[in-house]
């Protein structure tokens, strides 16, 4: 069974969203609500650093596309943070996510 | 029917037929019990009659069966061993007859009955008390010393029966439990083979012996190897015990050494006195490497591709269940492709009589390379033959497949077959001259066709995904296959997968028609360097 973990971590009302293992059509629904979960609607800024992510395809592209779609209607600055060189970068990449992804934050 | 002193030598005769009557041999243990307990009550023209046996702690009796005051099967009446009338019967293993018994004397069961006179005989088997038969009398009677001797000839062959039925009940549970803990059929692991054996020792008692192999859900995988120290349905069930603990523990902690520290602890804290030693390994998910820590247990062997058989040096720590705070260590060993190990209990290389390391010896010049179920089968010609193995014996062999150019795969065509489809094919390609992105494309592509496989292919219904990994020159090809009909996807999300699965691969070729759909992945194992 596919496994990842979802840690946050706030700080001047921007949240850091730490995603570790791999994402793929198994759990991405869960990761999805784990990090809704962590929303609220004071935040400024969300990141998602997948610095951890081992693997991810088409199904965690769905969330993240998801994620900045909402995001941007409530006009919340929304960053990837995806080392150059990683499998996650390249998904990345290919799916035109590159506008948000930086190498680190 | 009496109470002189002596009877007719016809009266005696009557009294042994009808305790010894052919019939009584068809009855099973509870009905035969229920038989003579009547038949001596008759006899004796008393009102009631119980088996109590000794239970496992040997300080208690508990009733088995009555007749007459039944109340004391229902309420579960149990009496402490040299207190009471049972007990004392118990703890002086000597029948007892008593009179108008005083309150002191006399359970509050048989108290309420208000018996008048009471006469017991212990239930002794191979020399060791198992229980005990009392009958009560409302009315005052004198028991007398034939009377004695008919109810203890009663009880010994009630002995008889519970000890044989105690025996045959305890041989056939420890044989179920250890069919259920050590399935015929190992689980299916990418890119390990294994098999495993056990077989009882002398008379086809069980032992505590068991083998396991399991994945954790990182891709480790664990084997184990152990013996519990005993025979029969006790060890068998302190077997049961540790194989779930050390399942558990396994799951919280990858570390070997800290997980035998803390069945170890579990051993010493609930099965008092009860000692097993342990072979415990953990594989990297890549299968590369084995963590090993060994709780007195003898060492595996490792066989590799070159034919060469050696032990495998792991420093043995103590067995689990001896007071020791032992400090538990883990030893790393290389697993090279092609090679395996062969794991087993003490039952296989000891032999009455010849010296450990000449088992040792023999088993190293046993073990060839080949297939798990050939090695195991040769194990099992080579070290046993045709003698009948004193102790049970476990055994099993766990192989790191080979380079294989050609690999197949079949798995439910569900979400959570992913995870294993990735780690298939990593292992797969684990020693291939592959780069890390094209590892990871191959992986995006396959994954992302097998995903549309599962997503669109079958109905609720589900159905199977089958894989074709070939290796030819440079290039890897990956075929993914449903049996399904195609169903256009309800709400159309992006067409990142399809995106994904072409940038992703050198080549794709899909192909849909009335049998299911095939998708052809193809891709060099190189980057071209053109960037």
């Amino acid at each position: 069974m596919t496994q990842a973990t979802v840690g946050v971590h706030e700080e001047n009302s921007q949240a850091r969203i730490v995603l570790d293992g791999e994402i793929d059509l198994a759990n991405a629904s869960e990761v999805e609500s784990r990090i809704h979960a962590t929303l609220h609607n004071q935040l400024t800024r969300v990141t998602v650093d997948l610095s951890g992510v081992t693997y991810i395809d088409s199904a965690g592209v769905r969330l993240l596309v998801k994620l900045a779609s909402r995001l941007k209607v409530v006009r919340t600055d929304f960053r990837i943070v995806v080392p150059s060189g990683s499998g996650a970068r390249r998904v990345v990449e290919i799916t035109g996510l590159e506008e948000f992804a930086t190498d680190s934050s | 029917m009496t109470s002189s002193e002596v009877l007719s030598e016809r009266e005696r005769l009557e009294r042994i037929e009808s305790l010894t009557d052919g019939t009584l041999a068809y009855l099973d243990t509870e009905d035969l019990q229920v038989e003579l307990l009547d038949r001596v009550c008759e006899m004796l023209t008393a009102d009631a009659a119980m088996v109590l046996m000794l239970d496992q702690s040997r300080s208690r009796l508990v009733t088995r069966v009555a007749r007459g005051i039944e109340e004391a099967l229902h309420q579960g009446l149990s009496l402490p061993v040299g207190r009471g009338f049972a007990g004392r019967i118990a703890s002086e293993q000597a029948p007892l007859v008593v009179e108008q018994p005083d309150d002191q004397l006399v359970e509050r069961v048989l108290r309420e009955r208000g018996f008048a006179s009471l006469m017991g005989v212990p239930l002794i088997s191979e020399g060791q008390l198992i229980g005990v038969l009392i009958v009560g009398s409302l009315r005052l009677q004198s028991f007398t010393q034939p009377d004695v001797d008919l109810l203890q000839s009663a009880g010994d062959r009630i002995a008889l029966a519970l000890q044989a039925h105690t025996s045959r009940a305890q041989l056939s549970a420890a044989v179920v439990l250890q069919r259920s803990l050590l399935p015929p059929h190992l689980p299916p692991i990418a890119g390990l083979e294994m098999d495993a054996r056990y077989v009882p020792g002398e008379g086809g008692t069980v032992g505590g012996d068991w083998y396991d192999v399991f994945s954790l859900p990182s891709g480790h995988v664990c084997l184990i190897v152990g013996d519990v120290v005993g025979h029969g349905l006790p060890a068998a069930v302190v077997m049961g015990r540790l194989r779930s603990a050390l399942r558990a523990y396994a799951l919280t902690d990858l570390n070997p050494d800290k997980v035998l520290t803390y069945l170890d602890r579990k051993l010493r804290h609930f099965e008092t006195s009860q000692m097993a030693t342990i072979l415990y390994g953990v594989f990297d998910p890549m299968l590369d490497k084995v963590r090993l820590s060994s709780a007195g247990h003898l060492p595996a062997m490792l066989t590799q591709t070159d034919g060469a058989t050696i032990e495998v040096e792991v420093p043995p720590d103590p067995p689990l269940g001896v007071p020791l705070q032992a400090v538990r260590r883990t030893t790393v060993v290389d697993i090279p492709v092609g090679s395996s190990l062969c794991l087993y209990t003490d039952g296989l290389v000891e032999r009455r009589g010849a010296h450990l390391n000449d088992g040792l010896a023999l088993l190293r010049q046993t073990l060839v390379p080949g297939d798990p179920e050939t090695v195991c089968t040769s194990i099992m010609a080579g070290m046993v033959g045709r003698t009948q193995p004193r102790d049970d014996i476990a055994v099993l062999v766990v192989k790191r497949e080979a380079r294989q150019p050609v690999k197949q795969l079949t798995l439910p065509a569900e979400p959570s077959s992913l995870a294993a489809i990735r780690m298939a094919l990593r292992r797969w390609l684990v020693d291939r001259a592959i780069s890390p992105t094209v590892l990871n494309d191959l992986l995006v592509a396959v994954v992302e066709a097998s995903a549309n496989c599962i997503q669109h292919a079958y109905g609720a219904a589900g159905g199977l995904i089958d894989l074709e990994m070939t290796v030819h020159g440079d290039t890897v090809t990956v075929t993914v296959r449903d049996t399904g009909q195609w169903r256009q996807r309800k709400d159309e999300t992006g067409g990142w997968g399809l995106l994904l699965m072409e940038q992703c691969s050198d080549d794709l070729q899909i192909v849909r028609d009335d049998d299911g759909t095939s998708v052809t992945i193809t891709r060099q194992m190189q980057e071209e360097e053109d960037s």
